[in-house]
């Protein structure tokens, strides 16, 4: 009976061993393939939960306890948009202070109809298709932009910034790209100007169920003209039937999306750090990321700090209602 | 693997959708799966559209298999069912070398929505709870999901779910019509649509009154997603706007006023758009294609299968598809239109373990592969894969065009979504509807085990049915059979004449419980009595209809003559002037002649519906409704 019940406890001991070992991995959806691929290359190691960056966010920035990960893999800076909202709310802090190094990098882009872009840029400063024209023309008849009238309104899209990890990161392009400058602070945005033109941009902009060139891709150009993303999501371009019609823009300025792995402080976080990060730098760059270092990126992401991206990300929620 | 559903919600859509329009989506959930066996696809015999346990739903599972039960909508119940038997013995199907067993299911959207909303009830006769969940669009995981919230329950639909396939809603309407309203060289819009509708020369207007008044063929929003499509894209039509639909915009009066204008025009609703293809195939076989209906909101899909001479886009076993004499073609709306995008939900519900789900994500990959994506294409839909080209039959050449359309319009959000079914409940076309009850002597036969009879449970329907009807329709009650009155007729009664059913339901409530069976089946003269009737006393403003339920053969020695009567009503159902009856059959019990029903339903332009067992007529009176 006694050796029985040693048996049992033991049992019980490895099983709090486990458990211990068992790291859980929030990774944001517009990773996709990655996320999949960590959760089957650790299996018995780690937890994988995959889910927009914005509900992780949200859950995270409010929450006064344990907080249910030991790392996110996500663009860079949600894990600072989280901590800094939770400053403001006197939390302590969920990521571990010292910034996470990039894992791999991938410029924002826009993926265009060829004959779109080709009437739509003579109406754009310097002939070029940029954020700051795409917002004038957004949701405005294609007839005043050089366009043909069966095409309708000029159709603009990007992941929903309030839920897509690279969503937001593709307004905060579009947000330097008007002012020209990415040294923003949140009385900027007061601007009469940039809020009209932020309107424009955004209150016409079409929910997509999944990833809007996908849908752009599946659907074609009944879906949208044009979608800002990155060049990672943009290599299914390659292996689509329609690349023939379709362009690839890089509009300055260059910003990037750096996917980061930010751990909860503690020794968890540094252990699944070194358990994953290898793994996760090799599917980053098998999906179309680069790796850091790799030349003509620019040293940083070129986007605005992530206080104010956070007031992007409120103010698309305010003028769209979603 | 299945675990017990802890969820019971009250019934959320009685507060969303008011009334009877949604019980029937409830109800017609049970009609298939009791009658799918006994009902025939072809024809114009309607199955009500509602999951038949159609496809490999009921296949038995492989020891140590994973089953994953599939819940789709019925035009894609034979590509599924395709694709899941060769990933059933592919090694896709052994994810993580664990094995996983895709079982399809034939079941409506509306329907399905229905059922998860409820936390989908009674599996023994709605099949298993699914782990995916396929409707047409993914504007009804939205609904699903926000009637979810209405009763605090977490959403079932998960966000961000890939679409399988595509197919935008057209308007399908015969080429010569097409060409009088300027296509292909005038884009056209469905404002264009409804304003032709509108008008009270009609195709006159047009130089051709020989095709008389404009008629709409629409299906129920509450079933049908390209219904569903429909009404969403005329209420944008009716505000002017692509995108952005409001409960605001949906209250103004104008919107109201043009959204009834619309309704108007429709020739009769009913719950699957093959309805209106096999009646447009077979009127145009007979060269009446031109007035039986003027345009079908329907999905592009529907148009090739049409024009490739297979209207209701299956084949049966030796079927030879015949191309009709006048195709159809593809109105793409120069607004914009709605794409069915046939997501795969890989269900957030309680009852959907881990490892359901990585078969269910194995499945969606192996579908989205480009090989089996081609097969998507055969099949006249456009690929979910971009990889994979659109090409035959997409083309011209059927009437279809893969280059349009160049617009969309925005889904509206979850609540105004409800609020748009809300308002088809009472902005639909009003009817004018004949309740012929059969009460012979076989009326008398049991009906189950406990001695119920037949004539007790066609009460128990049609009584229920009542409750289907809004209150300014109207409704008369007639039973019949042989020597009932010993007067002239003597085969039929008029138990309450025709008036408001919402002053006279209780009134038609009372006769129908004190129905008695008598003698034999006098079936042609009262359905041509009846039909004639109807067509006396027509009203333009509503659907005429008469619902002929009997249990039996024609018994009628004094009236034998099958082909006068298919004569008769097809004369008084064809031409400019016609003032268009629609006799909706319903063959009961085993003994019901369902072939010569079939046939009466087809000579008026309508369908039969199958309760051959018994035990489905309440379901089975329910689907017939929804052509109200």
């Amino acid at each position: 009976m006694v050796v029985g019940a040693l048996v049992v406890r033991g049992r019980l001991d490895d099983r709090k061993v486990e458990q211990a070992q068992f790291y859980k991995l929030v990774c944001a959806t517009d990773l996709g393939q990655v996320c999949d691929d960590l959760r089957a290359a650790f299996a018995d190691r780690v937890e994988v939960t995959v889910e927009p960056a914005g509900k992780t966010a949200d859950r995270l920035r409010s929450l006064d306890g344990d907080p249910g990960l030991d790392g996110w893999l996500v663009a860079d800076p949600w894990p600072a948009i989280v901590d800094g909202a939770r400053q403001s709310a006197a939390l302590t802090p969920t990521f571990a202070p010292a910034p996470a190094p990039p894992l791999a990098r991938s410029p924002l882009v826009m993926v265009a109809w060829k004959e779109r872009a080709e009437a739509l840029a003579p109406t754009c400063p310097e002939s070029k298709v940029g954020w700051k024209c795409l917002g004038e023309a957004a949701g405005g008849p294609w007839t005043e932009r050089n366009g043909r009238p069966e095409w309708g309104e000029v159709k603009v899209g990007h992941a929903d910034p309030a839920e897509d990890g690279t969503g937001l990161l593709v307004l905060g392009q579009a947000t330097v790209a008007w002012f020209g400058r990415a040294d923003l602070s949140t009385f900027d945005l007061e601007d009469e100007n940039f809020q009209r033109w932020f309107s424009g941009l955004e209150r016409p902009m079409r929910p997509s169920p999944g990833s809007p060139l996908g849908t752009m891709l599946a659907i074609g150009r009944a879906a949208y003209d044009v979608v800002g993303t990155t060049e990672a999501d943009a290599g299914i371009v390659d292996r689509a039937a329609s690349r023939n019609a379709l362009t690839r823009i890089y509009p300055s300025p260059m910003a990037t999306a750096d996917v980061i792995l930010a751990v909860t402080v503690g020794d968890r976080g540094v252990r699944l750090r070194d358990l994953v990060v290898e793994r996760a730098e090799k599917g980053l760059t098998e999906s179309g990321w680069k790796a850091v270092g790799t030349a003509g990126l620019p040293p940083d992401n070129g986007l605005p700090s992530p206080g104010l991206l956070d007031a992007l990300r409120s103010k698309a929620r305010e003028v769209t209602g979603r | 693997m299945k675990t017990t559903m802890p969820m019971k919600t009250t019934m959320p859509m009685k507060t969303t959708m008011r009334g009877p329009r949604f019980t029937r989506a409830l109800l017609l959930s049970l009609v298939l799966a009791m009658t799918a066996a006994a009902c025939s696809t072809g024809g114009s015999t309607s199955s009500g559209g509602g999951p038949g346990g159609g496809g490999a739903g009921n296949q038995s599972v492989p020891k140590g298999c994973s089953a994953i039960d599939m819940a789709v909508s019925p035009e894609k119940v034979e590509l599924l069912t395709d694709l899941a038997r060769t990933f059933n013995n592919s090694d896709d199907s052994k994810p993580g070398g664990r094995c996983a067993f895709v079982r399809v299911r034939k079941t409506s959207s509306g329907v399905g929505m229905s059922l998860l909303t409820e936390g989908w009830p009674d599996e023994a006769t709605n099949g298993p709870r699914p782990v995916i969940w396929s409707p047409a669009s993914s504007a009804w995981g939205a609904i699903l999901n926000h009637r979810l919230a209405a009763v605090s329950q977490p959403a079932m639909a998960p966000s961000g779910a890939k679409p399988f396939m595509l197919t935008p809603l057209v308007i399908a309407m015969p080429r010569p019509m097409a060409e009088a309203i300027g296509w292909p060289n005038t884009p056209i819009g469905f404002a264009d649509i409804i304003n032709l509708a509108q008008d009270p020369a009609g195709w006159g207007g047009k130089g051709h009154p020989e095709w008389g008044p404009f008629r709409l063929g629409k299906t129920n929003p509450n079933f049908s997603t390209s219904g569903l499509s429909a009404t969403i894209a005329q209420y944008y039509a009716a505000t002017g706007k692509t995108r952005d639909l409001t409960a605001e915009d949906l209250a103004r009066p104008e919107v109201d006023a043009f959204a009834r204008a619309v309704e108007n025009s429709v020739v009769h609703y009913g719950d699957i758009t093959p309805t209106f293809l096999n009646n447009w195939y077979r009127n145009d076989a007979r060269g009446t294609a031109l007035t039986y209906t003027s345009a079908v909101a329907v999905e592009e899909k529907s148009v090739i299968d049409y024009n490739l001479g297979n209207p209701d886009g299956i084949t049966d076993p030796g079927e030879k598809p015949r191309p009709p004499k006048i195709p159809l073609v593809a109105l793409y709306p120069k607004e914009g239109t709605l794409f069915s995008d046939n997501p795969f939900f890989v269900l957030d519900a309680p009852w959907v373990d881990d490892r359901e789900r990585e078969g269910a994500r194995a499945f969606e990959e192996f579908v989205q592969a480009p090989t089996n994506q081609q097969q998507v294409v055969r099949f006249g839909f456009r690929p979910g894969n971009p990889e994979v080209a659109v090409g035959n039959p997409i083309d011209r050449a059927n009437g279809v065009d893969p280059d349009q359309p160049q617009n969309i319009l925005g889904v509206p959000e979850p609540a105004v979504l409800a609020r748009v079914l809300e308002l088809w409940g009472e902005t639909r076309r009003s009817a004018r509807v004949m309740l012929v009850i059969d009460v012979s002597g076989s009326m008398g036969d049991p009906a189950d085990d406990q001695g119920t009879t037949k004539l007790e449970l066609a009460k128990q329907a049609a009584i229920s049915a009542l409750s289907e009807f809004k209150d300014d329709d109207d409704v008369a009650l007639r039973v019949f059979s042989t020597d009932l009155s010993p007067q002239e007729p003597t085969d039929y009664i008029d138990l309450v004449p025709f008036g408001p059913i919402g002053a006279q339901r209780e009134q038609i409530a009372s006769k129908i419980r004190s129905l008695v069976p008598t003698q034999g089946t006098p079936l042609y003269t009262v359905t041509s009595a009846s039909f004639g009737t109807l067509r006396e006393s027509y009203d333009p403003a509503k659907i005429n209809a008469v619902v002929l339920l009997s249990d039996g053969r024609n018994e009628d020695p004094r009236n034998r003559d099958l082909e006068k009567l298919l004569t008769d009503l097809r004369s008084g159902s064809e031409g400019q002037s016609s003032r268009p009856v629609r006799v909706f059959p319903i063959a009961y019990g085993q003994d019901a002649d369902l072939a010569v029903l079939k046939r009466i339903a087809e000579a008026t332009n309508a369908a039969a519906y199958d309760a051959s067992n018994p035990k489905t007529i309440i379901q089975v009176f329910t689907a017939v409704i929804s052509n109200f």
